[in-house]
């Protein structure tokens, strides 16, 4: 299972990454796709729309189960991974690289702080 | 575990009723019908899978679920929705495993003795009942009940349908590229089982036995649980 250093983590399991630009790259955790297993479709949401830290913004379908996705910031989307129409295995394979899931551009970075680092996020759910 | 055994209702109030339990987060069991008649799809299912004019002509509903899937065609069938907590941890197969276990408890107050099976995988078509899955239940190999999920923050909403009545002609009809004779083959239904069995029969039978597998808040409680002689106070 794999942690990166780098991201910051929500107890829904998705991870956010604060880019040298300003903007928050999102998508779902190694144990989360490893617990939905394998995923068959993705439905990120649209470029423009307003998201709200905890909300939903978007879903994903595994084995005939929907999952929600929430938003690790408030803001509005500025970028959505339409790859994954195509391969959504990739969030299996790779979720935190090419299986991103989203980028949004936040109203308020610091509510990253909020959220877990790497260390506390392990200790979460290997408890 | 509310129990709660609801009679026919259009689509969308059955839709509304059952995301209304999972947003409530009360640990619940409901077994419904439909009327009119009804096909439901899978959350992302295409609708250009439907053949509306046939829908029409049949006067079936088309409506959406919020669960994942394939379509199912309701009318002669049980429906049912199980409302419970997805414990910190459990997977979508771990919950699959446990909530099919329960349904399973049920049918076994019956005598119809159902389970789950090695993954064959469903065919690349859009009925449910195409094909079983792992975590799919099955009487002599072929697919009892079908089932989907939502999970939302932390609750689980299961769908499932287990068929009465063979109705696959009339599913093939909606969904054009879906063959009758594959679906005959491929599921089972009550009346092939246990000639005579009537709704109310499996309607008391999943109220009585698949909560008897959960605690008061919605926790699997354990196949010993699920064991009809374990719980005289689930038995018909």
């Amino acid at each position: 299972m794999d942690f990166p250093d780098d991201l910051r983590y929500s107890a829904e399991h998705e991870w956010a990454r604060l880019e040298p630009d300003g903007d928050v790259t999102m998508g779902i955790t190694d144990y989360a796709q490893d617990a939905l297993g394998d995923v068959v479709y993705v439905a990120p949401p649209a470029v423009g729309a307003a998201v709200e830290k905890d909300r939903p913004v978007g879903e994903v379908e595994s084995t005939k189960s929907v999952s929600e996705i929430y938003a690790p910031c408030t803001g509005e989307v500025v970028a959505a991974n339409d790859t994954l129409a195509d391969t959504p295995e990739t969030i299996n394979s790779d979720p935190y690289g090419n299986g991103w899931i989203c980028r949004i551009r936040p109203s308020n970075p610091s509510e990253l702080e909020s959220m877990m680092d790497a260390a506390a996020y392990r200790a979460m759910v290997e408890a | 575990l509310l129990v709660q055994r609801d009679g026919p209702a259009p689509g969308a109030v059955n839709m509304a009723t059952d995301a209304a339990m999972l947003e409530g987060r009360r640990p619940a069991f409901r077994t419904y019908a439909w009327q009119p008649h009804c096909l439901s799809l899978g959350r992302f299912e295409d609708e250009a899978d439907v053949d509306r004019v046939v829908a029409e002509e049949l006067g079936i509903e088309v409506v959406r679920r919020p669960t994942g899937g394939g379509a199912i065609l309701h009318g002669l069938d049980v429906t049912f929705c199980l409302v419970r907590p997805a414990p910190p941890g459990a997977t979508v197969s771990d919950l699959y495993s446990e909530n099919a276990r329960a349904v399973a408890a049920g049918l076994a107050l019956l005598g119809i003795e159902a389970s789950c099976s090695d993954d064959v995988g469903s065919p690349d078509v859009a009925a449910c009942f195409a094909g079983a899955r792992g975590p799919d239940l099955r009487v002599a190999g072929r697919k009892v009940c079908g089932s989907a999920l939502r999970l939302t923050r932390g609750w689980c909403l299961m769908h499932g349908s287990i068929p009465l009545e063979a109705d696959w002609d009339r599913t093939a009809r909606l969904l054009p590229g879906t063959d009758a004779a594959t679906l005959a083959r491929a599921a089972i239904t009550i009346d092939e089982v246990k000639p005579g069995t009537t709704r109310a029969d499996v309607e008391e039978a999943l109220a009585a036995g698949a909560p008897a597998c959960f605690d008061l808040a919605g926790a699997f409680i354990g196949d010993e649980a699920c064991e009809p002689r374990a719980n005289p106070q689930a038995a018909l």
